[in-house]
C-alpha cells in the first residue's frame, strides 16, 4: 500500500496520461495511436501550452492572474489591426509584445506595490481590456483586408511539422530552463514558497513580482497573436476559451512536480491530457456534453490522486 | 442678420417637426454578441439609421453573458429613460423575467434576429428555419445527390441557430441515405479555431478519403474553420456549408474551395423593418406585433459576384 | 472562594508546565500573578480558560468541581479572558462585537437591533466606559479595543475577568484609563486576575499576589506585606553565570544603532552597539521588541527614525539586500514563517541569499552550488537524507542549523540572532553557542537575542536591557547575577 501511493505521488499524473493514451489507442487504433495525430494534437495543444505558461510563472510566486484570457484577445486583436493598416509584418508582432510586457508590469506593481491582492487586480484589469478591445474593434472581429503573409506563422510547416508545435517546444526548453536553472526561476520559486523569507533573505521581491507578470502578459499576448494568424482573424474574445483550461493545466501539472509547485513540464503534462482528451473523445464522435463531464471528472481525479498519494 | 437667423430656425425647426416621432428618442441596442460579425453588421445599420433620423442610440454589449444582459435590462427599464429597446441576436425567452419589467415600464420591445415572445412588438428576422430549408435541401439534394455522410457543426442555445437545427434535424429524415456522423457543439468565444481542431481530429478518425460526404455548419464562422482545416489536411473532396453570409465565408465561396454554399441574410433589411416599425409606433400608428421576416438568398458560386464587396 | 485549584499539573513532552498548583482566588479581589517567561503563567490562564485540559488535579468554581475542557463552556461559567492578541472581529461595530458568541435577541424573526445597541450601551455605562459603538473594531483605537472587550466580557455576566498584559500596547494615559475601569469592575463584585511584568501596576492595583517560578506555585502573599525587591527575589533564582573566558578584548565598532523607533510604534527609543570580538546580549521581557529591533536593525521592518551606522558608514533607508551585502545576518525567532522555505529543498534553501555568487549572467551554475552546500553541511554536521530533501522533512535542530548554513554562505561579520537555540536540542544548542563564540573570537560581531535568561548570561560578554520598546543599561556580564539583571527590567 505504502509503495503504492508513492509511486502514484512520483508518476501519478503521468501514469494517468499513459492510460489515456493506451485507452484511446485501443479504441482507435487507426486513427488515434498515429504519428500525423500526434504531430495534429501537438498543434491543437500547442496555443493552450503557451498561455499555460504564463500561468505557471504567475502561480509560481503564488498568484493568480485572471486576464491572460483578456489579454491574449487584445494580443491578437491589436496585432491583427496594424496588419489591416498596412504596418510591416514584423512589427504587427513586436509591437503587441511590448504593449502586454507593460501592462503585465502594471499589474504586478499594483500587487506589489500596494498589496492588492492579485485576484483582483487582474480581475479589474480583464475587465478593463475588455473594454480596450471593444474600444479597438467596435465589438467586431477583425478579418478585413488582413494581408495573407499574416497567416504564416500560424499555418507554416516545417516538412510535417507545424511551426506552431515548434514555437511551443521552444517555449517550454527556454521556461523550463528559466525556472530550474536561473537566477529568476530560483527566486520565483522562493517567493512563492515563503514570501517573509525571500525578503529577509534580501530579494526584491516587488521587482520580481513585476517580472513574472510581465512575462505572463507577454506569452498571453504572443498566444492570442498566434491565434488569430492561425485563423486568420481575430475574435475580440478569442482568448477567452483558454483561460479556464490553462489554469486546469498548471493545477494537474503541480501534480507532476514532488514538492507540489507549478513548473513547466507539468503545465506540458496537464495540457497534453486535456487536448489529448478532446482529440480522443472527438475521434470516438461522443457528444459534446459528454466530453465536458469526462474532462471535468478526470481533473479532479488527477488531483484528488496525488493527494491521497501526499497523505 | 436677425432675419437671416429667423429663417434658418424656421427651416431647422420645419427640418425638426418632419421626423419629429424619433428625434430625441433614446434607444437601447443591446446584445450580447457583438464579437460576432453578423450582429456587429446588425448593430451599426440600426445605429446609423436610427440616428439618421435623430434618435439618441446605446449599445450595451455583455460578451456572451446572458445573465448580464438581463441585469442591463432591468437596469434599462428601472431608469426609464429610454424610450424604445431593441434585443439585438438575443433569445428574448432567456430574459423573459427582466422584459416583462420593460413591458410594464411601456418601453416598447423590438427584436432584430432574436425571437418573439408575448409583449414585444415586432421581432424582424430571416425566418431561420426557412434559412435552415434552404442550405440543407441545397446540400443534401444538389451537392450531395441525395446519399453520403454528414457531420453537423450546431450551437443549439442560440435562438436561430437552433431553428436552423431543426429544420436540418427534420430534414435528415426523409433522407434514408444520407448518414449524420456526429454532431458537434462549437463554442461562441473562438468558433473558428475551435471548429478547426474538431474537424482535423474528425478527419483523422476517418480518415479514408470519401468517408465524409458534407461538414454542415449551423453558421459560417465553424464553417471557415472547418474549410480551413480540409485544406491544411489535402481532403478537398469535402463540401461544407455554412449559414449566414459573412465577408470571409463570401470570398472562401469566391475561391472555390471546399466551403461551397452559404445563406445570405438580409441584415440590412431586419434593420430597415425594425426602424420602419418603430418610427410607426412613435408615431401613433397601429402596428402589427409579431414576427416580421426580411426574405433571404442562397450564395453559391453562380451568383457570387452579388455579394462580393 | 471563588475559583481554587487543587493539585493541578500539566506536562508537554515530558516536562512539566506546572506542577502541583494550588492556587486560589476570592469574590471581587484583584489578584496579581507574577513570575518570569516561562514560569508557568500562560499555561495556567489557559487551564482556566478551557484551552488545555489539566494532566492532574481539579479545578473548583464556588466550591463545586467543574469539568473545564472547551473556551464556550469557560466563558459560560463566567472566566473571560483579555489577551495581547485581541478576539474581537475587525469589520463588525462595537454592538455586534459585545454579542459575539451571545444569542442575538430577536423581534418577529427579526434581529432586534435596537435591543442589543440599548442593552451594550447600558453595560459600558455600568462600568464607565465610554466608546463609540457604531465604530468598528478596526476603527477603534488600541485602549477603546480593550475597553470593548471588557464589555463584551461583562455582556456574559462574567465573574472573573483575566488581564493578560492589559497594558503592552497602551500609553501611560491610557493605562490610567484602564485602571480606573478595573477598580469599578472591582467594586461591583468582579474579580480580576492581573498578569504582568510591571512591578508598579502589580503594587498599585493588586490585593494580593500568586509567585509562580518553574512552573511551581512558590507563595502566595498580600500585595500590601511585600515589596518590589522581595517580590522580585522570590521570582528568581538567584545564580551567577560562570564568567566568559576572552581570548581578547572587544575590537573596532561593527555596528552602532541609534534612537530607533520602527514605524508601528513597537520599538520605542532603542540604542545598541556591538563590537567585533564580543557577544552582545539583548534581554527583554515578553513583548519589549527584542524581536522587532532586530528587525528594523536589518531594513525588513519599516523605521519611524533613527539611524544605523555599519563599519562607521551611515546607512539611510536600510534594506535585507542592502543589510546582506554589508555583511548583517538574521537567523529569525519564526523559523518556519520567515526562516526557512519548507516546499524547497535544504539545497535551494542554503543558497537563497547568495545565489548571486553562485551563478553567471543569471543561470545558476548548479555543480559548484551543490559542492558549496554539501561543504557547508558537512562542516555544521546537518543530518539529513541529501542536499535534495525537503528541508521541512528535517528535525527542528538540523533545520536550525541550515538556517545557519544560510547565513554562513555570506561569510557575514555581524550576527543578529534571535532566539537561535529555540526549539533545537541539547546537543544542537551548544553546537550553536560554540559556532557563535568561534566566530566571535575570527572578529564578528553578535548580538544574541533569548527570553531564556540563563542562556543569555552563559554567552553574553555584555548584556543590554530592553523593555518596552526603549533600551536600558548596558551590564557587564562578570559576576552579576540573574537578580540584578531582571530588577534592572523591572525598574524600567
Amino acid at each position: 500500500m505504502n509503495k503504492l501511493k508513492k509511486v502514484l505521488q512520483a508518476y501519478g499524473t503521468i501514469l494517468a496520461l499513459i492510460m489515456i493514451v493506451i485507452v484511446f489507442s485501443i479504441l482507435r487504433p487507426k486513427s488515434f495511436f498515429t504519428l500525423r495525430n500526434f504531430i495534429n494534437i501537438s498543434r491543437q495543444i500547442s496555443l493552450m501550452v503557451i498561455i499555460s505558461i504564463g500561468a505557471t510563472l504567475v502561480m509560481s510566486i503564488n498568484e493568480f492572474d485572471l486576464s491572460i484570457g483578456s489579454m491574449a484577445s487584445l494580443g491578437g486583436v491589436i496585432s491583427a489591426l496594424m496588419a489591416v493598416a498596412g504596418v510591416p509584418l514584423s512589427l504587427c508582432f513586436i509591437c503587441p509584445v511590448l504593449i502586454s510586457l507593460i501592462i503585465g508590469w502594471v499589474n504586478g506593481w499594483i500587487v506589489a506595490r500596494f498589496s492588492v491582492l492579485s485576484f483582483i487586480t487582474t480581475l479589474g484589469m480583464r475587465t478593463v481590456l475588455s473594454g480596450v478591445i471593444y474600444r479597438l474593434t467596435g465589438g467586431a472581429t477583425v478579418f478585413q483586408d488582413i494581408p495573407k503573409g499574416y497567416s504564416w506563422l500560424g499555418t507554416f510547416r516545417i516538412g510535417q511539422i507545424p511551426l506552431l508545435s515548434v514555437i511551443m517546444v521552444v517555449f517550454v526548453i527556454l521556461f523550463d530552463y528559466v525556472m530550474r536553472h536561473t537566477v529568476l526561476g530560483r527566486r520565483l520559486y522562493a517567493i512563492g514558497g515563503n514570501e517573509e523569507t525571500a525578503k529577509i533573505s534580501g530579494i526584491r521581491v516587488p521587482f520580481y513580482k513585476n517580472i513574472a507578470f510581465a512575462l505572463c502578459a507577454m506569452l498571453s499576448c504572443i498566444t492570442g497573436m498566434l491565434i488569430a494568424s492561425r485563423v486568420g482573424s481575430a475574435n475580440t474574445t478569442a482568448g477567452e476559451g483558454y483561460f479556464l483550461s490553462s489554469y486546469a493545466a498548471v493545477f494537474i501539472g503541480c501534480t507532476v512536480s514532488k514538492k507540489g509547485i507549478p513548473n513547466v513540464i507539468g503545465t506540458l503534462v496537464g495540457c497534453a491530457i486535456l487536448g489529448i482528451l478532446t482529440n480522443g473523445l472527438t475521434m470516438l464522435q461522443m457528444p459534446t456534453y459528454m466530453q465536458d463531464i469526462i474532462t471535468g471528472a478526470i481533473i479532479i481525479i488527477a488531483v484528488i490522486i496525488q493527494k491521497i498519494g501526499k497523505r | 442678420m436677425k432675419k437671416i437667423m429667423i429663417v434658418v430656425l424656421v427651416i431647422l425647426m420645419t427640418c425638426l417637426s418632419a421626423q419629429a416621432e424619433m428625434t430625441g428618442k433614446q434607444v437601447a441596442l443591446m446584445t450580447p454578441y457583438l464579437g460576432s460579425v453578423t450582429t456587429n453588421q446588425m448593430v451599426e445599420y440600426l445605429k446609423d439609421d436610427l440616428e439618421a433620423k435623430g434618435a439618441v442610440v446605446t449599445v450595451i454589449n455583455t460578451n456572451n453573458d446572458f445573465s448580464l444582459l438581463a441585469s442591463r435590462i432591468e437596469d434599462v427599464a428601472i431608469s426609464g429613460q429610454t424610450d424604445a429597446i431593441v434585443l439585438v441576436s438575443a433569445d428574448p425567452s432567456q430574459v423573459a423575467n427582466q422584459l416583462q419589467d420593460a413591458f410594464d415600464a411601456g418601453i416598447p420591445v423590438f427584436g432584430c434576429d432574436s425571437g418573439f415572445i408575448e409583449g414585444m412588438a415586432v421581432n424582424a428576422t430571416s425566418d431561420n428555419y426557412q434559412m435552415g430549408e434552404l442550405i440543407v435541401h441545397y446540400l443534401f439534394d444538389d451537392l450531395m445527390g441525395g446519399k453520403g455522410t454528414v457531420i453537423a457543426l450546431t450551437h443549439r442555445p442560440h435562438p436561430g441557430v437552433v431553428k436552423r437545427c431543426i429544420a436540418f434535424d427534420e430534414i435528415i429524415k426523409d433522407y434514408p441515405d444520407i448518414q449524420l456522423i456526429t454532431e458537434q457543439h462549437v463554442p461562441a468565444e473562438q468558433p473558428i479555431n475551435d471548429a478547426q481542431t474538431i474537424v482535423e481530429n474528425l478527419l483523422l478518425a476517418n480518415a479514408e478519403e470519401g468517408s465524409i460526404t458534407a461538414i454542415w455548419a449551423a453558421w459560417d464562422e465553424p464553417a471557415i474553420g472547418a474549410a480551413q482545416a480540409l485544406k491544411e489536411a489535402g481532403r478537398d473532396e469535402v463540401i461544407v456549408t455554412g449559414v449566414d453570409g459573412n465577408q470571409q465565408a463570401v470570398s472562401l465561396v469566391a475561391e472555390d474551395g471546399c466551403l461551397k454554399a452559404t445563406v445570405a441574410q438580409n441584415f440590412e433589411g431586419m434593420a430597415a423593418i425594425v426602424v420602419e416599425e418603430m418610427e410607426k409606433l412613435f408615431d401613433g400608428q397601429e402596428i402589427e406585433f409579431g414576427e416580421k421576416y426580411a426574405p433571404a438568398t442562397l450564395i453559391t458560386l453562380e451568383n457570387i459576384e452579388d455579394f462580393l464587396e | 472562594m471563588l475559583l481554587q485549584t487543587k493539585h493541578l499539573s500539566k506536562q508537554f513532552n515530558g516536562i512539566y508546565a506546572l506542577k502541583d498548583i494550588n492556587f486560589s482566588l476570592d469574590s471581587g479581589e484583584v489578584h496579581g500573578l507574577v513570575g518570569e517567561n516561562g514560569a508557568g503563567k500562560s499555561t495556567l490562564i489557559k487551564i482556566l480558560t478551557g484551552v488545555y485540559t489539566p494532566d492532574e488535579g481539579e479545578l473548583l468554581w464556588n466550591g463545586q468541581p467543574v469539568l473545564n475542557n472547551d473556551p464556550i463552556k469557560s466563558r459560560k461559567t463566567g472566566i473571560s479572558v483579555i489577551h495581547q492578541e485581541r478576539t474581537l472581529v475587525p469589520t463588525f461595530d462595537g454592538v455586534e462585537n459585545a454579542y459575539l458568541g451571545l444569542p442575538y435577541p430577536t423581534k418577529g424573526g427579526r434581529i432586534d437591533w435596537k435591543e442589543m445597541r440599548r442593552r451594550v450601551s447600558e453595560t459600558a455605562s455600568e462600568y464607565g466606559i465610554d466608546i463609540d459603538l457604531n465604530k468598528t473594531a478596526a476603527e477603534m483605537s488600541p485602549p477603546q479595543r480593550t475597553c470593548l472587550e471588557i464589555v463584551r466580557a461583562m455582556m456574559n455576566e462574567c465573574s472573573l475577568l483575566i488581564l493578560d498584559e492589559p497594558t503592552a500596547s497602551l500609553t501611560d494615559k491610557e493605562s490610567e484609563l484602564l485602571f480606573d475601569i478595573i477598580r469599578r469592575l472591582k467594586q461591583k463584585g468582579t474579580s480580576i486576575l492581573y498578569v504582568t511584568h510591571r512591578m508598579d501596576e502589580i503594587f498599585r492595583l493588586t490585593d494580593r499576589i500568586s509567585i509562580f517560578k518553574n512552573g511551581e506555585m512558590v507563595e502566595r502573599i498580600e500585595t500590601g506585606l511585600t515589596d518590589r525587591n522581595s517580590l522580585i527575589a522570590k521570582m528568581t533564582d538567584n545564580w551567577t553565570a560562570e564568567s566568559i573566558v576572552r581570548t581578547k578584548e572587544p575590537g573596532k565598532s561593527l555596528l552602532k544603532a541609534e534612537h530607533i523607533r520602527s514605524r508601528d510604534g513597537i520599538v520605542k527609543d532603542a540604542c545598541l552597539e556591538v563590537h567585533a570580538g564580543e557577544i552582545l546580549g539583548l534581554f527583554g521581557l515578553g513583548g519589549s521588541g527584542r524581536t522587532e529591533l532586530l528587525e528594523c536593525i536589518y531594513g525588513y521592518r519599516p523605521m519611524a527614525g533613527g539611524t544605523i551606522t555599519v563599519a562607521d558608514r551611515q546607512i539611510p533607508d536600510m534594506t535585507p539586500e542592502k543589510a546582506i551585502h554589508m555583511g548583517l545576518a538574521l537567523i529569525c525567532e519564526d523559523r518556519r514563517g520567515k526562516g526557512l522555505i519548507g516546499n524547497l529543498s535544504v539545497r535551494e534553501n542554503v543558497i537563497l541569499n547568495c545565489l548571486d555568487d553562485y551563478s553567471g549572467n543569471g543561470i545558476v551554475s548548479e555543480e559548484k552550488e551543490k559542492n558549496a552546500v554539501r561543504e557547508m553541511v558537512g562542516q555544521l554536521q546537518i543530518k539529513l537524507a541529501g542536499i535534495e530533501q525537503r528541508i521541512i522533512e528535517l528535525s527542528g535542530g538540523n533545520q536550525q542549523k541550515a538556517v545557519f548554513a544560510k547565513t554562513l554562505m555570506t561569510h557575514p561579520v555581524i550576527f543578529l540572532c534571535d532566539e537561535p537555540t529555540q526549539g533545537v536540542d541539547v546537543k544542537t544548542r551548544a553546537e550553536i553557542h560554540r559556532l557563535l563564540r568561534e566566530e566571535a573570537d575570527k572578529g564578528c560581531g553578535i548580538i544574541f537575542v533569548s527570553s531564556d535568561l540563563k542562556e543569555v548570561m552563559e554567552i553574553a560578554d555584555r548584556i543590554r536591557i530592553i523593555s518596552a520598546g526603549r533600551t536600558g543599561d548596558l551590564l557587564e556580564n562578570n559576576g552579576i547575577t540573574s537578580r540584578q539583571v531582571l530588577s534592572c527590567c523591572y525598574a524600567m
